[in-house]
């Protein structure tokens, strides 16, 4: 007879969460299971709106990644207008993105992780969070917070101070650079890249110090996914999409956006309103894959910067050379990711179409599907639209990165639960590392309200015919 | 004068939980001079900064708690002890993050508002439309009492 564990929901994630952990009658753990409780109907509230109304409807989804979806949605609507967008404006994209990608990475770092690994796994919530980070490393809270902001400026001085920039359109953006924005972020970009070696100094201290978390805190072998370019460097917007697999093989490569269903894909359980995608080929559950940081790392060939391959390489060498499957690794996959991002951004504010005023192609109606892949921080961001001949959307299937990692986030608290889960107890530290390992995903539900009272916490050991056997409750 | 700033937050996709990004919308529109507005999807730890260069600060948020019946400002102090989640940081904890890094917190004041309908959509329902407008009026007062 199976008891049960529940988690619900979980903190410091986007959305709401619940954890189930189901032990045996011996106290050994059998599986384990992450639901979404809410429903996400987007999909089906964009039908029948135009297409060109898509980037800002979707933007507006999520208020941690807007930028991803803006971007996505926009790469699909340049396919149902048919065109190449001009140069300036895929290069603008891009600065938008990596601004995303710097933003949402430092957040997910500085704020919602360190806690964990710096204050201390069994350490009282009320001091494991942000304020406990400033008590412990002021400078480097408050070095977090700007490495952020700079991100966010980024977005800011392209798409404005508004919630949600619907500034990436179909067939390119509405505008481009200043010379004071250019100005302003070669101004911030030292102190940024200071900031993000100091923080890989840090992380790597970590886990010298603590080797036994990267073993523990979900390891496990799957497959991986993410972009890359033609000649298989880092990508966070264009190129193909490439599986690799834990022997650090390469099982399928060069896959355009538009068939990915080919690749992917989407299962349903009824214990989760999340879509589980997997590898088609393998089937399901075998099709298990885990996109975002740690997947992009895998799947690349080399990072395409002078600063962020040397630490690729440094990285492959210590955890596991071409296939890294510790998910507690994913904090470290993300601060080489940061550092490859402000290269590029750095190379950019040289490059001679900067203040190019092309920014826009601009088309009809050519094609009635369009398909738009990007890396958002957190995985592979997939939408794909279906339009009649007036642009009315008929159909939208979105595959965001949370879906994506969704049986590896599973995989990942049963590894966790079986090393530290042993009988009816819930045991004093395990909800925080079964929480960081859910954590190492930065998973984003993204359609979640935000309204006050709706955050409580709750660990529940529930025996045979459903007694609560143990509780943990924590106020929102 | 003192500087004051509006922050309405919440998700304009899921109907009254847009209702604080409405009202600072509003505010914004009236332009009372020294006044500025954020609109937000939610708290996020830069808003900090923010508040630590202002006065006064007006939070309003859509909430699925018991509301009074009367539309009111609720005075919310820094709590140190509060989350500070990307998703779940509210008023009392961004004031304590202004305090403890950047050493100065507003004054400040909560107003919920009753949410009668979270779905997926846009527009309030009767009841956030009316607090809204409660709410526009009540700020508006209290700016120029300032």
């Amino acid at each position: 007879m199976s008891k049960r564990i529940v988690i619900d929901p979980v903190t410091r994630i986007e959305g709401h969460a619940k954890i189930s952990i189901f032990v045996d009658d011996a106290g050994a753990v059998t599986d384990a299971q992450f639901h979404v409780v809410e429903f996400r109907g987007f999909e089906k509230f964009c039908e029948g709106r135009m297409f060109w109304e898509m980037p800002a409807i979707t933007a507006r989804t999520c208020g941690i990644c807007p930028v991803s979806h803006l971007l996505a949605s926009s790469k699909a609507s340049d396919e149902i207008l048919s065109v190449k967008v001009p140069p300036v404006a895929d290069k603008m994209r891009r600065l938008m993105n990596m601004g995303q990608i710097v933003q949402s990475h430092a957040l997910s770092f500085f704020h919602l992780s360190a806690p964990d690994f710096l204050i201390g796994w069994d350490a009282p919530v009320a001091e494991r969070n942000i304020v406990g980070i400033i008590r412990e490393n002021p400078e480097l809270a408050r070095a977090g917070i700007r490495l952020r902001q700079f991100g966010q400026e980024i977005i800011e001085l392209l798409g404005g101070k508004k919630v949600h920039p619907s500034w990436a359109v179909p067939g390119g953006v509405r505008s481009g650079l200043t010379a004071e924005g250019r100005e302003h972020i070669l101004a911030k970009l030292p102190e940024a890249f200071a900031t993000t070696h100091a923080a890989l100094d840090l992380f790597k201290g970590v886990i010298e110090k603590s080797p036994e978390e990267v073993e523990t805190i979900g390891k496990f072998d799957s497959l991986f996914m993410g972009l890359v370019a033609e000649d298989g460097e880092w990508e966070h917007h264009g190129g193909l999409l490439r599986f690799s697999n834990s022997k650090g093989q390469i099982i399928a490569d060069k896959i355009s956006a538009r068939d990915y269903q080919d690749h992917i894909g989407e299962a349903v359980q009824s214990s989760s309103y999340l879509k589980s995608p997997y590898y088609k080929p393998l089937g399901f559950p075998a099709g298990m894959y885990r996109v975002g940081p740690l997947a992009r790392l895998n799947v690349c060939d080399f990072m395409g910067t002078q600063k962020a391959d040397a630490e690729l390489r440094e990285y492959r060498h210590h955890w596991g050379g071409r296939a890294v499957t510790s998910c507690y690794l994913y904090h470290y996959a993300r601060l080489i990711e940061i550092l490859a991002c402000l290269e590029r951004i750095e190379i950019l504010m040289d490059d001679p179409d900067l203040f190019s005023t092309h920014l826009r192609a601009d088309a009809g109606v050519n094609s009635l599907r369009g398909v738009g892949v990007s890396e958002a921080p957190r995985g592979t961001l997939f939408h794909d639209y279906t339009v009649d001949e007036n642009g009315v959307i008929q159909s939208v299937n979105m595959i965001i990165a949370t879906g994506q990692n969704n049986l590896a986030m599973n995989r990942s608290v049963f590894e966790i639960a079986r090393k530290y889960v042993t009988g009816p107890e819930i045991p004093e530290g395990v909800l925080n590392r079964v929480e960081h390992g859910i954590r190492n995903f930065d998973p984003c539900l993204s359609c979640s309200t935000h309204a006050l009272g709706k955050m409580p916490m709750q660990l529940r050991l529930i025996g045979p015919g459903g007694t609560v056997l143990d509780e943990v409750t924590r106020d929102g | 004068m003192d500087r004051i700033l509006v922050i309405g937050y919440g998700n304009t996709l899921r109907r009254d939980d847009g209702a604080g990004p409405e009202v600072a919308r509003r505010i914004e529109a009236l332009a009372l001079p020294g006044v500025d507005t954020l609109e937000a999807h939610q708290l996020l730890p830069e808003h900090a900064e923010l508040l630590s260069r202002v006065d006064r600060a007006i939070f309003i948020d859509a909430s699925v708690g018991d509301c009074p019946e009367e539309i009111r400002m609720e005075p919310v102090a820094p709590d140190p002890d509060a989350g500070f989640d990307a998703h779940a940081s509210d008023p009392g904890g961004m004031l304590a993050l202004a305090q403890i890094l950047f050493e100065r917190a507003p004054k400040a004041w909560i107003i919920p508002l009753p949410a009668a309908d979270l779905d997926i959509g846009e527009g309030l329902s009767a009841t956030a439309e009316d607090a809204v407008e409660q709410a526009v009026k009540l700020i508006t007062g209290f700016c120029k009492q300032q």
